[in-house]
């Protein structure tokens, strides 16, 4: 798979999970970046649980907020799916590791 | 693993075109796809709080048990609204629900929300407690996120619903909650020159406002011990200035020191135990310390100058305060027993009214350059952050949770009057609190016992 290829994959999968991915609010929140690892059948529906990998950008003015922040971002794919996913490029989508963050609109 | 795209906002026409693109080549065995999600919305999470049944209708002091399941839900979709994080709908204009219901939601109902506040009321009656049931539910997963039961007098029905907005507010958001405090304020009226300063106290929504003092003597910077049987104060009465300590519960007050020395900027330790404060002796202020309870006060600063405004870390080892040693105002870190004082301050302009917040992880301060603006800093002074933007805003005061701060703006003027406002961390959310005259030096006290 070339990167043509992965960038539009990569935008179609943003696409299809953004509506539900809402970041907690407060100070520091736009530095934590939630990983979550993701496995996914031929029909886009999840093979087990998503996996939270880590979070980064911890303050000591968002600490309270990481478990929040993790639980939204696997509500987020938990709502997202099954992904509506071209089945020809399957090996390109099955295994993914989705980054979430918020990015203040000011 | 794979890098990952950043390809920036959505594009209309892109996903028509993506079809097409990934139909056209050949698929190929590869690593994990790298995906990152940006939550670029300001857009706040909605909620609905229908009316909190009732299991019975009988009479109690507060009201009708129907009615006070109305006004609890309206408490606690104000609370929700005013922290700036939620979009409330309810109690009106939202049908009200059966008291099975509470426990057993009905999500298709509710569709357009995120969340779902529902609770009951159960009382038998009278003088008898009521327990107030309070429930949160994630509409799109259909799950319930928490559960909360209060038992409380009637005429408590408003610290219920401060609990139960409590309780939400710290499930949706991961921090502490603050709804359930109280706030001591001066109260101010008459013209500018010649104003009646009186200490007032309030719940954090301004509700069960109540005067402390007549108004004979001018009252200043009210603090409540975290224990909130008393409030430390100051009193300006025939040009002598003093401080007190207020009984709240038998409305009788003392002197902090007996001195013939101006007392000011008093503060009380995290543990109640200790009061700090400033005391003028011959042209030079100094921070001091003594017992809650009397004894002789041990001088903390000896530096020439004004130190003043002294203000505890949560673990109280360690004291911020406001000092002009340099030349201009600044502020400066130091031990609880005055040793290793240092200045933090580093910006441009002037820095003062120093506040630690209860979470430890900032300062918030009155920031001096031109205006006056409401800012916050580490402790080791980094990252600067002005919150707000007003005229003249000025001595920030913390929510009991360190993630909102009260301060008292000042409009310009001959006829400029002061009020009450709050802002949040992110500077976004600020709103002013209702009061019933013009008020400054907020004092925002610990989450209730």
């Amino acid at each position: 798979m070339g990167p043509a290829q992965k960038a539009a994959l990569d935008a179609e999968i943003r696409r299809q999970l953004k509506p539900y991915w809402k970041s907690p609010s407060g100070a520091d929140i736009e530095q934590l970046r939630t990983f979550v690892d993701v496995q996914l059948s031929r029909d886009g529906s999840l093979l087990g649980q998503p996996q939270v990998v880590n979070t980064t950008g911890i303050t000591a003015s968002n600490r309270t907020q990481v478990t929040l922040h993790q639980e939204l971002a696997v509500k987020a794919i938990r709502l997202a799916a099954p992904f509506k996913l071209p089945p020809a490029l399957y090996d390109g989508w099955k295994s993914l590791r989705i980054s979430f963050d918020k990015r203040l609109s000011q | 693993m794979t890098p990952s795209f950043r390809t920036g906002k959505a594009r209309a026409t892109f996903g028509a075109m993506l079809g097409a693109l990934l139909l056209a080549l050949a698929p190929a065995a590869s690593a994990q796809l790298s995906v990152d999600v940006t939550d670029e919305s300001s857009s706040n999470l909605k909620i609905v709080v229908p009316a909190l049944p009732a299991q019975a209708e009988v009479s109690t002091p507060a009201g009708g048990s129907t009615e006070l399941g109305r006004k609890i839900a309206e408490v606690i979709a104000a609370d929700l609204k005013g922290s700036g994080l939620f979009d409330p709908s309810g109690p009106a204009g939202i049908p009200a629900i059966a008291f099975p219901e509470v426990t057993n939601p009905v999500y298709d109902k509710w569709g357009a929300y995120q969340a779902l506040v529902q609770g009951f009321v159960r009382t038998t009656g009278g003088e008898a407690d009521i327990t107030v049931g309070c429930y949160l539910y994630d509409v799109a997963l259909k799950q319930e996120l928490t559960r909360q039961g209060y038992v409380v007098a009637p005429r408590d029905w408003r610290r219920a619903a401060h609990k139960c907005a409590d309780a939400i507010y710290a499930r949706l958001s991961g921090e502490s909650p603050f709804f359930d405090s109280r706030i001591a304020y001066i109260a101010e009226s008459g013209p500018k020159g010649n104003r009646t300063k009186r200490l007032a106290i309030m719940d954090s929504d301004g509700a069960n406002h109540r005067f402390i003092t007549n108004g004979q003597s001018i009252a200043l910077t009210p603090r409540f011990s975290p224990d909130y049987k008393s409030i430390v104060y100051v009193s300006y009465l025939n040009n002598r200035v003093r401080i007190y300590i207020y009984d709240i519960g038998t409305g009788r007050q003392r002197l902090v020191t007996e001195s013939n020395n101006p007392t000011f900027a008093p503060r009380w330790s995290p543990d109640g135990r200790n009061i700090l404060f400033s005391m003028a002796i011959a042209g030079n202020t100094d921070i001091y310390r003594i017992s809650a309870s009397g004894g002789a006060p041990v001088r903390l600063t000896t530096a020439p100058g004004i130190d003043v405004g002294g203000s505890y870390s949560p673990d109280g080892r360690q004291i911020v305060f406001e000092s002009d040693r340099s030349g201009s105002q600044q502020i400066y870190v130091m031990n609880a027993d005055g040793s290793g004082q240092h200045r933090i301050s580093h910006g441009g302009g002037r820095y003062a009214t120093p506040e630690w917040s209860p979470r430890g992880d900032l300062i918030a301060f009155t920031k001096i350059s031109g205006d006056f603006k409401i800012a916050v800093m580490t402790p080791t002074g980094d990252n600067e952050r002005i919150l707000t933007n007003g005229w003249q805003d000025e001595q920030p005061s913390w929510s009991p949770n360190g993630r909102v701060l009260q301060f008292f703006r000042t409009t310009p003027g001959r006829e400029g009057s002061s009020q009450v406002w709050q802002v949040d961390l992110t500077g976004v959310n600020e709103r002013r609190i209702p009061t019933p005259l013009s008020g400054s030096d907020p004092a925002w006290g610990p989450l209730l016992p």
